[in-house]
């Protein structure tokens, strides 16, 4: 169990980290993909394009580094349902919106959705890990 | 007796966040060009357009626009989105034309023909960069409406397509 537990936060982290820098990359270009689900206003667009790549990379970064582990899966597993949340909200508002998720230009719809729930699952492998080794140490 | 004592995990997301705040600010003051943390993204996004010396047109503007003789509507977006829904009476020059070759795409085009360009809506910098192209190839009287189609839905303007 330990094994399946180190592995889901070293996934989880890594998607995040990876994920994040690519945003960090390209922050012009992830501020015109949150404008365009159109969930934020205009005025926190670029505020948010900023500081949610620096989420993902540090919590993504302390995750796999197994420290403050219990606070970094919980924000990621929230992050993580946001983001499927806000796509499900665009498809089902039929928005043609870059997805935004690993830059480029990949479209939001059904291979999204599914591929960001599978990662939410090792996620709450994570989460569920993470604060049983709290009990475990202080119990 | 069995006694847990647990640290509550709210400290955690303090740290977190605190360093993540940190981070944001030290990679956006590294940008060549930093972004703003509070700015309308509307206007910003108009305003990247008239900086490159186009004309800008709100939605409203552009409908009175249709209604008057001699404009034509310009989409730059991909010919499968044009077919599915376009400004009555506009031409698709897909702003894919400025690597294929845009002299040919706009061979029937009389240079002082009054153009008003758009793609989908405010983040698609198609529109721009067709315009670019197209001041660029002599065409003089340009004009770019930056929310796009769904600017011209949103402001009542009739759509055709199928």
């Amino acid at each position: 169990m330990r094994t399946v537990w180190m592995l889901s936060r070293l996934v989880f982290g890594a998607v995040f980290v990876y994920a994040g820098a690519l945003k960090m990359g390209d922050a012009a270009g992830f501020a015109a993909n949150i404008f365009n689900y159109q969930l934020l206003p205009a005025k926190m667009v670029y505020g948010a394009a900023i500081i949610l790549p620096a989420v993902e990379v540090v919590c993504g970064l302390a995750l796999m580094a197994n420290t403050l582990a219990r606070g970094a899966s919980v924000v990621l597993s929230a992050l993580m349902l946001t983001f499927i949340g806000a796509m499900g909200w665009a498809m089902a508002r039929g928005l043609d919106v870059d997805c935004g998720c690993f830059g480029g230009t990949q479209a939001v719809g059904r291979e999204t959705l599914i591929r960001d729930a599978v990662i939410l699952v090792v996620g709450l492998v994570a989460m569920w890990g993470a604060f049983a080794q709290t009990r475990r140490y202080e119990g | 007796m069995l006694h847990q004592v647990r640290r509550p995990a709210w400290p955690e997301f303090v740290v977190l966040l605190i360093i993540s705040v940190m981070a944001a600010w030290l990679v956006n003051v590294g940008r060549p060009e930093p972004l703003p943390w509070w700015a309308d993204f509307t206007a910003k996004k108009v305003e990247e357009t008239t900086r490159k010396g186009l004309a800008v047109l709100t939605p409203a503007e552009a409908i009175a626009a249709l209604k008057a003789d001699g404009q034509l509507f310009v989409d730059a977006r991909d010919p499968d989105e044009f077919a599915m829904e376009h400004v009555p009476g506009a031409v698709n020059i897909s702003a894919d034309a400025l690597l294929m070759g845009l002299d040919a795409a706009v061979s029937g085009l009389a240079k002082d023909k009054p153009l008003i360009v758009y793609c989908g809506n405010l983040a698609c910098p198609k529109s721009r960069d067709l315009a670019e192209g197209l001041k660029a190839s002599g065409f003089s009287a340009l004009s770019v409406m930056p929310e796009g189609m769904e600017g011209w839905k949103a402001a009542g303007g009739p759509v055709e397509g199928q």
